[in-house]
């Protein structure tokens, strides 16, 4: 392993002391707990908090993504491994004098066990705190079991698309229902070109030949449509904009916000060579395209490869997309 | 109690800190790779735990064991592997025998409801419920230890041919098919050490 780290079982601690010190002008640490991010200028009371506890090691999400206009508290787990309920529930607890509080869990067992426990023991103290369960990952479960699918990147919509409303003081109800409707209406597909090295193992976490890529596969290398030898940007964006509009019905005149996002070791280049593919494909269906994202957000290690998110907007979602945000590390 | 569950806890930790890069390497196959050390850290933050509680009942020994391992581990497997250390401060020396099968019937209940998992899905409750419905059959416990441990190890065994319903494996190209479930293999050795303390 080729890593400039300290003491493995200090890494995440000190990345976090690390991203404090970088940017103490926006975010702190809990008073209780150094796996808690907060903002350092705490939202208005009256309005509706949103927060997500996951695991670390897909940084800059989501400690990057802590700051106004975007979460009001991150949770961070070890490397790949959700954090507990307990500290889910600290969390929680850090903004129960908000009027409400939204617990955001992305579809994967060990975050939405302990994302449920947190939020259970919210309720026992009758904190107003409720979850939203995130998918959008269309090679992990079929049309008809979307709750089924796993969160991929395209969660990145409902983060700051409520991570504004709120701030704009929204109640809690219509934030929940809009954050269905965000999640109901993207699609995400990734692509991995090669594995990266777990820094607690050492090793590979999935395997991958030189020449193949693998369409579909999770962060953490679950599969999807299997593997094929690599190919160029064209004929590879080809295949899984097919696969993306075979899972949704968009139409003439949908304005998409489209997300690339690289997955820790891919170069800029080639997510915008990506990128200009993604337009070309959705010109010649005469869908447009409002602001997009692309750079890498939601990593595994020095993985390679991207995923491709589309968030089929109405005017609110693009208004509230675009709405400032000073997060640390998101940058439209 | 707390004499054999002191045994059971440091044997326990023993036993992981021996064979966690072995575990390390199966969840390779089928996981991220990790969960030897994740479970090691929760076998040592037990032990740490165990040892500082000795003053304590010991319900309230397990119940604050239960969820430092919970925290330290955290994922799916803390919050599901921490479950029957809870349940097992329930043991009740007068009663020990049925107080072990009430004590395995609350941690299944509690690991499906909590993990939505059940039976035959490539889990740890692939050793926990053989176990279970063995205990049954011989309420009265008149077996030898060396039964129990084959049900364990049969149990575990079984597990390869089982496609994962659950966790990460379960979107793995093959469910993690020929391989015995990294969980499941940690939770064997844990049980195996504790019948060899408490029986």
């Amino acid at each position: 392993m080729k890593k400039i780290i300290n003491n493995k079982d200090r890494l995440v601690d000190d990345m976090l002391s690390g991203y404090i010190k970088a940017n103490n002008d926006r975010v702190k640490f809990s008073n209780k707990s150094n796996r808690i991010i907060l903002r350092s200028q705490p939202k208005d009371l009256n309005k509706t908090a949103v927060l997500i506890g996951n695991g670390s090691g897909h940084e800059p999400i989501a400690m990057g993504w802590v700051g106004e206009g975007l979460l009001d508290a991150n949770i961070v787990g070890d490397i790949f491994a959700a954090p507990s309920g307990d500290l889910i529930f600290e969390g929680i607890q850090e903004l129960k004098e908000n009027s409400g509080c939204i617990l955001l869990i992305s579809n994967h067992a060990g975050d939405v066990m302990n994302g449920e426990m947190a939020i259970e023991l919210a309720k026992e103290q009758n904190i107003n705190a409720d979850l939203l369960l995130m998918y959008d990952d269309i090679a992990s479960a079929p049309r008809g079991s979307e709750d089924q699918r796993r969160g991929g990147a395209g969660t990145t919509f409902i983060y700051k698309i409520l991570g504004a409303l709120s701030e704009m003081g929204e109640k809690k109800d219509s934030l929940l229902g809009l954050g269905e409707r965000v999640r109901d209406q993207t699609r995400t597909l990734s692509i991995a070109v090669a594995s990266g090295v777990s820094p607690i193992s050492g090793e590979k976490i999935f395997q991958l030949d030189d020449d193949e890529v693998f369409i579909g596969m999770g962060v953490h290398g679950e599969s999807g449509y299997g593997r094929q030898k690599i190919s160029s940007s064209k004929t590879i964006i080809k295949f899984m904009m097919d696969k993306i509009f075979d899972d949704y019905s968009y139409k003439e005149g949908d304005v998409v916000i489209p997300f690339i996002n690289g997955s820790g070791a891919t170069t800029l280049m080639e997510l915008l060579i990506v990128y200009n593919d993604v337009e070309e494909y959705l010109a010649k269906y005469k869908i447009k395209c409002f602001k997009p994202l692309v750079n890498e957000y939601i990593t595994t290690q020095e993985s390679a490869g991207f995923s491709i998110s589309l968030l089929n907007s109405n005017e609110q979602m693009r208004d509230l997309w675009i709405y400032p945000s000073s997060a640390p590390y998101f940058h439209l | 109690m707390h004499n054999a569950y002191k045994k059971w806890i440091l044997n326990s930790y023993d036993r992981i800190k021996s064979d966690y890069v072995e575990l390390d390497k199966l969840d390779q196959q089928v996981g991220d790779g990790d969960h030897g050390t994740t479970i090691l850290k929760g076998m040592t933050i037990a032990k740490q735990s165990y040892l500082e509680s000795l003053d304590s009942p010991l319900d309230e020994a397990m119940a604050t064991i239960s969820k430092q391992m919970r925290i330290e581990m955290g994922g799916a497997s803390g919050i599901l592997m921490s479950i029957f250390f809870d349940e097992s401060g329930k043991v009740d020396e007068l009663n020990l025998t049925q107080s072990i099968v009430d004590i395995f019937e609350k941690s299944i209940d509690k690991i499906m409801k909590r993990g939505k998992v059940k039976a035959g899905d490539k889990s740890i409750l692939d050793i926990y419920v053989p176990v279970l419905n063995f205990l049954q059959k011989n309420v009265d416990f008149q077996f030898k230890k060396n039964e129990i441990n084959d049900i364990l190890s049969n149990s575990l065994e079984k597990t390869k041919a089982m496609e994962a319903q659950v966790g990460r494996a379960k979107f793995l190209e093959k469910k993690g098919l020929g391989f015995i479930d990294p969980g499941a293999k940690s939770t064997e050795l844990i049980l195996r050490e504790y019948f060899a303390a408490v029986l």
